[in-house]
């Protein structure tokens, strides 16, 4: 494998079921055997900060009230 | 204690009277008169001046709620409605003979409004004609070089009217934590 794949990729090359592969990395995770893959992208391009701005506890209530009221 | 406002707007018989009906905390004030002009062939009475609700805020903060009128005529009122609003929801009716003249005349009109805060849009009647698509409008958009929020909401439903809201608040601050 040449780059980095899903899960259920995995489970497609290695002709097994994913349920075998999910367990498989989970077990090697927990055991900090293995992590996430890090791409070149990830470095590259870094999600924009988000500013807070003054009305941002405003706006977070409007929301609080939005939602309370749903039906 | 501090009062903001949202705008709605909206050609008419978009719903803009049925959205505020929808979120607000108080039997909304409405300014409504019979129809006498060609509004009578959409419906029996019209907004003249403006809708009003409430939503009271924990705090005892109150968000007004205005409604423009849909008609052209009464285009005056609308500066005085947006000063110190906190961003405008934009209804449009799919049935009408052309909603993206439509959406294109209120955008333009609110143009000012707009860059200072932001819009969202709501596409209304959908079920009865579901052309033009929301796709079509993010289409449009794209050609008028802006992205905002496109939904197709039902007016007198509370909850298509609350992730309207929710979508312009978000597109004023993606950073909100609710």
């Amino acid at each position: 494998m040449a780059s980095p794949r899903t899960l259920p990729e995995i489970a497609e090359v290695l002709k097994i079921k994913p349920q075998y592969v999910f367990v498989f990395i989970s077990s090697a995770y927990a055991l900090g055997l293995i992590g996430q893959a890090k791409r070149e992208a990830d470095e590259i391009v870094q999600p924009s900060v988000v500013k807070k701005t003054e009305q941002q506890g405003l706006l977070s209530r409007i929301i609080g009230k939005l939602r309370a009221n749903k039906s | 204690m501090s009062h903001y406002k949202i705008i709605f707007t909206g050609p008419v018989g978009a719903g803009k009277t049925t959205a505020i009906e929808s979120i607000s905390d108080i039997a909304p004030i409405k300014t409504d008169a019979s129809a006498s002009d060609m509004t009578k062939t959409k419906k029996s009475s019209t907004t003249v001046a403006m809708d009003y609700g409430i939503m009271n805020l924990t705090g005892g903060e109150k968000i007004h709620l205005y409604g423009t009128p849909g008609q052209e005529r009464f285009d005056f009122m609308w500066d005085i409605l947006t000063t110190g609003g906190i961003g405008l929801i934009l209804l449009l009716d799919n049935t009408r003979a052309d909603p993206f003249q439509d959406m294109k005349f209120f955008l333009d009109s609110f143009q000012k409004f707009i860059a200072e805060t932001n819009v969202a849009i709501g596409v209304t009647q959908m079920d009865l004609s579901n052309k033009p698509t929301i796709n079509d409008y993010h289409i449009q958009l794209q050609g008028m070089g802006i992205k905002p929020p496109v939904f197709s909401v039902d007016a007198r439903v509370k909850n298509d009217v609350s992730l309207l809201v929710q979508s312009l608040l978000y597109s004023l601050d993606p950073g909100i934590e609710a």
